[in-house]
């Protein structure tokens, strides 16, 4: 089943808490692919694993065993400096809470990646600008996240996730926060998003939600049900 | 990568205006105490020296009785009575030294009771040679100094120190009037003018009496001896082939051996001010070492509001270690918010320890406002506590766990 196309390949990824008999087991063994063009929901309880599958996919955690690839090239061993650097081109994350820094603009929370990624200040501001705009924002370029609403933070963070041209998005609980209308609309673009190619992962506790998704998995246990 | 870090961390001190004013506030009385300490201590020294120059460079002392030390003080201040000094040894130098152009011999002093008409007071007395007066530039503030005549023989005439004809006189005329030293009564003929020197050399002139040293040594002091002669170069350059002269015609009058160790000690004002500048350059350092102990008070202060600061942003930690940041960079942003701080903090202080010199220096009345390395040494120094209590809390940023971060509330 594996694929040529596939930017993300676990094999039996095992995380554990802590040491020894002590150790809470929290993924127990998944193998999962995701190609280029995936849309693929993840579901499950509470405590079922799912956010920290995807930290273990955004490296942002290091699986206990198991086996990462991302563009055929094992990550495991990977220095934080070297994984840092795969984050900021590769991934793009978005939380259930915006995450945006609260003291800078808008456009200056969309440029935080391009800071880390060298790109020259003048590039940013242009890049930024032109991020937001294309999710709707562009009149509110200089507002600070306290005067956007929920539905404005989160398109402002899909933005800032969107900046590098990720390989994959990777959004835990995009409309938790959010009301149905917001929600709507975060999942447009979403939508929207995936038809031009991009390639997304997203957690949900929503069934409205994971449908627009063409592949769905759930988490029970830190196993995928079959 | 630096330059994004000083943006950064501008933006971060100025969201933060009350936290950041009060690390500012300690770093500034930290830094700024030693730029006072060290301009107060130079200033005062320059003030000393100066006072010191005034008196004149071409200058030596002989002084009875020789000293253990080379630096150290002549015997005769010790209190030990060296009776070889004489009139005689003056009159040898002023007969055969090429190289002295003013002799001045000085007896001894003593405290004796003075009185002037029912009036008693114990004051102190000294004789002193008219040219003692003349070479060290002595104004008189009414009447003269010593005739060459009365300078020669036993005759009873003083000169007040300011302080004593205040004392006695008030705000007449002392000139012409009597007092009575010991036995016999002595005509004022001159009273000098206030020496507002903080270090005149013979001590406190203002509060001395002075008549001829042959007056004072037979009518007062009854011993044939002199505490001293005071000598004046031909010039500055000849001051060493001066003293060494005079050595020598002392030891032959003395008939010392080869063998034997000088029984007097010549002192030159360069000695004298060699030894002072390295007392008070101590003092500037133990005055700026005291000083340092409160900018450490302020580094360790910086070093807790950074801590707090990195607690604080933890959340923002993780998240921008999710989105890309490095744990350099993450150093290098808290670094350089402590470096940034610690710089404008030296600004600060260089602008108040500037003005607190300067309204010092004019309280002192001497001219040194800022001592020249304040300037380098104000930013080293905040930059080396910058460094030294900046680290730690930057570090500890930089090492957090993105994810403990993240999920941190
Ligand atoms: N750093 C950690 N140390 C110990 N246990 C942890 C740690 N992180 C997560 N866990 C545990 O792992 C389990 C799964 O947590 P996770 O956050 O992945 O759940 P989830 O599926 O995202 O739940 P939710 O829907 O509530 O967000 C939980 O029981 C949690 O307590
Ligand atoms: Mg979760």
């Amino acid at each position: 089943m594996k694929s040529k196309d596939a930017i993300i390949s676990l094999k039996n990824v095992r995380k554990e808490f802590g040491m020894n008999s002590q150790a809470t087991k929290v993924i127990n063994g998944i193998s999962l692919e995701i190609n280029k063009g995936d849309y693929m929901a993840i579901t499950g309880a509470s405590g079922s694993g799912k956010s920290t599958l995807m930290y273990i996919v955004g490296l942002l955690l290091q699986p206990t065993s198991g086996e990462y690839l991302l563009n055929n090239k094992n990550i495991t061993k990977l220095s934080g400096d070297e994984l840092a650097e795969i984050r900021n081109k590769k991934i793009g994350f978005i939380f259930q809470q915006f995450n945006l820094l609260p003291k800078i603009s808008a456009w200056e929370n969309v440029a935080v990646p391009l800071i880390y990624s060298h790109v020259p200040q003048s590039e940013q501001k242009e890049r930024a600008i032109k991020a937001l705009s294309e999710i709707g924002l562009g009149d509110r370029v200089d507002f600070y996240p306290n005067q956007l609403s929920g539905g404005q933070q989160q398109r402002v963070a899909i933005a800032r996730a969107l900046i590098n041209n990720p390989e994959i998005l990777i959004a835990d609980e995009p409309s938790g926060a959010l009301d149905s209308e917001s929600t709507k609309q975060i999942i447009k673009i979403l939508d929207g998003l995936n038809k031009k190619g991009q390639t997304i992962l997203i957690i949900t506790h929503e069934a409205d939600v994971a449908k627009h998704a063409k592949r769905h998995i759930i988490l029970v246990d830190g196993l995928i049900k079959t | 990568m630096i330059k994004e870090s000083f943006r950064h961390s501008f933006r971060s001190l100025r969201a933060n205006k009350m936290r950041t004013s009060l690390t500012l506030l300690g770093i500034v009385i930290g830094i700024s105490s030693v730029i006072i300490m060290l301009s107060v201590g130079r200033g005062a020294q320059e003030l000393i020296l100066d006072q010191i120059r005034g008196i004149g460079s071409q200058l030596l002392m002989v002084t009875a009785g020789g000293s253990a030390q080379e630096m150290g003080p002549p015997a005769a201040i010790e209190g030990i009575i060296v009776k070889t000094l004489t009139l005689r040894d003056a009159e040898a130098i002023e007969n055969s030294a090429k190289y002295i152009k003013v002799v001045a011999p000085i007896t001894n002093f003593t405290q004796t009771r003075i009185r002037k008409g029912n009036e008693e007071e114990i004051y102190t007395v000294q004789g002193r040679d008219k040219n003692f007066f003349t070479s060290r530039d002595y104004e008189f503030a009414e009447g003269r100094n010593f005739t060459e005549s009365e300078n020669k023989g036993v005759s009873k005439v003083a000169i007040l120190g300011a302080t004593i004809k205040d004392d006695l006189f008030k705000n007449f005329s002392a000139v012409g009037e009597y007092i009575r030293i010991g036995e016999a009564n002595y005509r004022i003929i001159g009273v000098l003018k206030k020496k507002e020197s903080a270090l005149s050399i013979m001590g406190v002139d203002d509060e001395t009496i002075m008549i001829p040293v042959k007056t004072a040594q037979k009518n007062v002091l009854g011993q044939d001896f002199l505490f001293g002669i005071s000598l004046q170069a031909s010039s500055e350059e000849d001051i060493d082939l001066a003293k060494a002269e005079v050595r020598r015609i002392i030891r032959r009058q003395h008939r010392l051996q080869t063998s034997e160790e000088d029984d007097f000690k010549i002192s030159s004002q360069q000695d004298a001010l060699a030894m002072i500048e390295t007392f008070t350059s101590l003092l500037t350092l133990f005055l700026a070492a005291i000083a340092t102990i409160s900018l450490i008070v302020g580094g360790i202060g910086i070093m807790n509001i950074m801590l707090v600061s990195v607690f604080e942003r933890t959340k923002e930690i993780g998240l921008l270690k999710a989105l890309g940041a490095r744990n350099k960079d993450i150093f290098y942003e808290f670094l350089v918010e402590t470096l940034v701080i610690m710089i404008i903090g030296a600004f600060m202080a260089l602008v108040i320890g500037f003005g607190v010199s300067y309204l010092a220096a004019k309280i002192g009345g001497w001219n040194t406002i800022l001592a020249p390395e304040s300037i380098p040494l104000a930013l080293i120094m905040a930059f080396g506590f910058g460094i030294i209590f900046g680290v730690y809390p930057a570090l500890k940023a930089a090492k957090l766990d993105p994810i403990t971060a993240l999920r941190f509330e």
